[in-house]
């Protein structure tokens, strides 16, 4: 006995073995330009049901045609603890959204799909999978233990760029499998397109959309036309214009202006004529036809899925700036965002258009960490081409200037430093530059580079800006402006009257490094002397000054002085004077030094200094929301190894549990406000 | 109405991030039914951002107009005002310290502005939707009529939400002043002067939009 139970235990666990390596895991579709991993692990451990259920509900009662029938969404049978995975991809003709998730309750989610789809609507059965599609672009389907979510946009490929379209299909087909599974009426579409064919139902539908317009017009001229001829025909009859029947109501008025309301005229255009039927019936064919394909195409990669271990194989190029602590991961191909997208078909036909395709090329992954105090997302940016991220990176290293972060001070709302190398801005545009002019435009764009290099003297210009610069936002001023407005008498006339108001206006300062002070120096002179600049520009001990001469502008005067390597410019001279700084301010003092580019935004304080703009109570209820709620940004960018990082934090100001219920808890607070406003009686 | 909106239109960028200009529709209109017709467009409450966004090339996409611009359009329709039977006197100003366009001209009867309007269409100045048969009075029956004009409420469903919120705060007057004695007006939205000589109705511009108040008025004289 004890031996055939060991023989039965030995033949389940090949079996299991066996049929765990028969499914391999399905491989990422080439070319995904949108990769997204959500840690449900972790994710699913911050969530407050109990807040967020009610909250999804308040928002799906809005959408009153799906509004229902489920009362708790932490229980719709899927896995949140399991990771997600969502991708998209496009081409010229297919848009597709993906989301694949474990299911935890095959029965709860079964339910919560019936909840979802339209009613009467069957659920298709395939041999290891069901699905439905809860309209005609979003499919779901699932198995016992697993689902896929998809999202299918069909487009037949414009025919402006029709000679581009062929070769593109080819080339950037999301799915290029997908395209042999299309049944009979697909691939006549498909084919008629790719041949450049004329499209006969194309071209019924422009003539269609012209008529549209063309009786929009007709309406307007009819009915004036319709006026002009009654009016001809009563002064031939009665040698002079109609008497109004009846002029105290604006009933009667109505109906004797024909170029405002004619009812018969409406209704003739508004009735629908055997022209408009035919139109519809194909507009209906037309939207079955693709409907058709957007299922085949769906089937095809749920076949796949479903025959596939419920984990993604995805590429390491794809993962590599993955941090699995995160919780959530994001990888974007721009390049491909932008190539493959109306934009990259555009600049393919301009001769230059290059230059911009090299530029854009490159990819972004995002590791986004909800923590108990705050949001932290970490970009890494990465140039596909090495010699252009090596310049990006030789720019991101700039020299430090510790005079620019002396002006940082805590009481203000923000500052913007940068430190970056100026002169190698220069080699990032050459190597741009460099073989983007591919086959007939190498020769110029050589020529171009060499010309660039002759006119501009790179060393020159950087002295004059190295690449050293701050912007401090020190304060939201109130400021009170005259206006204009009409009273009137009790004749109704109308009387203008000076009135004011108060306004904020920024109090700041802007100052940058330079190692060429009399070139500087010598521009505000210039200014100052010259007939026409002089009469803004004046000069008062170290400072020059500009003034528009009127009090009413969010500057009253801008100040300007070049100062120990540093130009500043600022709208109070006080500004520029070191401040003493606490330790906070000393700390992002360091960090603004260092990295090549680095900030904070306290929002809080920024609401603060527009106090005045709020004025009506409704305004002010939403002000004091925005001062409770909202927190600080900080960021620094800096190169690290072959990639631009930068880190944007934002600090939660409220007693949220984390910084992702922060979010539902500042949702539902906006939301109860606008429901109490809506509420009010009116007076 | 409808037509202020549409020559609003032409302006719409460079009210753009403003949330406060008026308008001040007048008319004064004596016992032989000639009279005076006014315009004022005020966007003074918001000069100081109007005075930084006309500094700009374009603003949420669309292009800034630059003061000439503006002055060329208003002179154009003033010179067509000028040329239409029955109307004198066409006077314009611009502000542009203060963000206010004013003009105004004679009438010998209120049709004439009816077809002066119909010229500004004709020639391209105002769009071909807009109503022009703004006025009409019957001596005979001792009526003046605020003629009604249709919605505006699907062009401006169309806009987007930064071009919608120039509307927000917008504040349109109409002023009707007589020389006769008004015995009763239809609409009594409109106030009635102690002299019992002019009307006047006073609310936000998305009311007349949305069509939650109506310009259109009979007014009955003595």
């Amino acid at each position: 006995m004890k031996s055939i139970l060991q023989k039965t235990q030995i033949l389940l666990l090949l079996f299991a073995f066996s049929s765990i390596f028969s499914q391999q895991k399905m491989k990422l579709p080439k070319g995904v330009l949108f990769y997204m991993e959500i840690n449900g692990k972790q994710l699913n451990q911050k969530i407050n049901w109990q807040k967020l259920n009610p909250f999804l509900l308040e928002v799906a009662k809005e959408d009153k045609e799906k509004q229902a029938s489920w009362n708790d969404y932490s229980k719709t049978g899927i896995k949140y603890d399991a990771t997600q995975y969502h991708y998209a991809n496009f081409n010229d003709s297919v848009k597709t959204y993906t989301a694949h998730f474990l299911l935890d309750n095959k029965e709860k989610f079964q339910e919560f799909i019936n909840s979802s789809k339209k009613k009467g609507l069957e659920i298709s059965k395939r041999k290891n999978y069901s699905y439905v599609n809860l309209d005609d672009e979003l499919f779901v389907a699932w198995n016992d233990k697993q689902a896929v979510l998809k999202l299918i946009g069909y487009d037949k490929p414009s025919a402006e760029w029709n000679d581009e379209m062929t070769a593109d299909s080819a080339a950037v087909t999301i799915d290029s499998a997908a395209a042999a599974v299309m049944d009979s009426a697909a691939v006549a579409v498909d084919s008629a397109y790719a041949e450049k064919a004329f499209d006969y139902k194309e071209e019924i539908k422009y003539l269609k959309d012209d008529i549209q317009y063309l009786k929009e017009d007709i309406k307007e001229y009819k009915a004036e036309i319709a006026k002009k001829e009654k009016d001809i025909k009563y002064l031939e009859k009665h040698h002079k214009y109609p008497e109004e029947e009846k002029d105290s109501s604006d009933k009667n008025y109505s109906e004797k202006e024909s170029e405002y309301t004619l009812p018969h005229m409406e209704e003739e255009m508004d009735e629908e004529t055997e022209e408009d039927s035919i139109y519809l019936k194909q507009m209906d064919s037309l939207k079955i036809e693709k409907f058709k394909i957007t299922k085949k195409l769906a089937e095809k990669d749920f076949d796949d899925y479903f025959s596939s271990a419920p984990e993604l194989d995805v590429s390491k190029e794809i993962l590599s700036f993955r941090d699995s602590d995160s919780d959530v991961f994001v990888y974007t191909d721009y390049g491909r965002i932008v190539n493959n997208g109306a934009y990259g078909k555009i600049m393919s036909h301009y001769p230059f258009g290059n230059l911009m395709g090299k530029a854009y090329n490159s990819n972004s992954s995002y590791n986004l960490y909800f923590d108990n105090d705050k949001v932290r997302l970490v970009n890494s940016y990465q140039h596909k081409n090495e010699a252009v991220q090596k310049s990006i990176n030789s720019v991101y290293r700039g020299k430090k200037n510790k005079k620019l972060t002396a002006l940082i001070n805590d009481k203000s709302i923000g500052y913007y430093a940068i430190n970056v190398d100026g002169n190698k801005y220069f080699d990032l545009m050459y190597s741009l530059l460099k073989d983007s002019g591919e086959g007939n435009y190498q020769k110029e764009m050589e020529l171009l580079m060499e010309t660039m290099k002759i006119v501009l003297d790179e060393k020159a210009i950087t002295k004059i800006a190295p690449g050293n610069g701050i912007f401090v936002l020190n304060e939201l001023k109130s400021k009170t402006v005259e206006y204009t407005d009409y009273e009137y008498d009790d004749d109704y006339n109308e009387k203008e009257v000076k009135k004011t108001k108060e306004i904020a206006v920024p109090n700041f300062t802007f100052a940058f490094a330079t190692e060429n002070e009399g070139y500087w120096n010598r521009i505000f002179d210039m200014l100052t002397t010259n007939k026409v600049t002089a009469k803004k520009f004046s000069k008062n001990g170290d400072f020059y000054a500009f003034s528009e001469g009127k009090n009413d502008g969010y500057f009253d005067k801008l100040f300007f002085t070049v100062k120990d390597g540093i130009v500043y410019v600022t709208t109070s001279t006080e500004n520029i004077s070191a401040k003493n700084q606490s330790e906070i301010s000393e700390k992002w003092a360091k960090d603004s030094a260092k990295y090549p580019l680095s900030g904070r935004f306290d929002i809080q304080k920024l609401m603060v200094g527009l106090e005045k703009e709020f004025k009506t109570p409704s305004e002010r209820k939403t002000l004091d929301l925005l001062k409770k709620n909202l927190g600080e940004v900080y960021f620094k960018t800096e190169a690290k190894g072959e990639k631009i990082e930068t880190e944007i934090n934002y600090n939660i100001k409220n007693a949220s549990e984390n910084s992702l219920m922060y979010f539902f808890d500042v949702f539902d607070e906006v939301y109860k406000m606008k429901e109490s406003d809506k509420k009010q009686p009116i007076l | 109405m409808k037509n202020i909106i549409k020559k609003m239109f032409l302006l719409l960028p460079l009210l753009l991030l403003t949330s406060c200009f008026d308008i001040l529709d007048k008319i004064n209109v004596k016992a032989d039914g000639s009279g005076e017709y006014s315009l004022i467009l005020n966007a003074s409450k918001s000069k100081t951002r109007l005075a930084s966004i006309s500094k700009m090339e374009t603003i949420n996409g669309k292009k800034v107009p630059k003061k000439s611009e503006i002055e060329a359009k208003i002179n154009e329709a003033a010179r067509i005002f000028k040329a239409t039977p029955g109307i004198s006197n066409v006077k314009t100003s611009m502000d542009f310290d203060n963000y206010i366009i004013k003009l105004s001209c004679n009438f010998k009867k209120i049709e004439n502005i009816n077809a002066g309007l119909e010229q500004l269409k004709a020639k391209n100045i105002v769009g071909k939707m807009v109503p022009v048969q703004l006025y009409s009075q019957s001596p005979e029956k001792k009526t003046f009529t605020r003629n009604k004009v249709s919605s505006f409420k699907n062009d401006y469903d169309k806009m987007n939400k930064a071009d919608k919120e120039v509307f927000n705060d917008a504040k349109y007057t109409s002023v009707m002043q007589f020389e006769n004695t008004i015995k009763a007006q239809t609409n009594n939205s409109y106030l009635l002067s102690p002299n019992k000589k002019a009307v006047k109705l006073e609310a936000n511009v998305l009311d007349f939009i949305l069509q939650k108040k109506q310009l259109q008025n009979t007014i009955l004289f003595q």
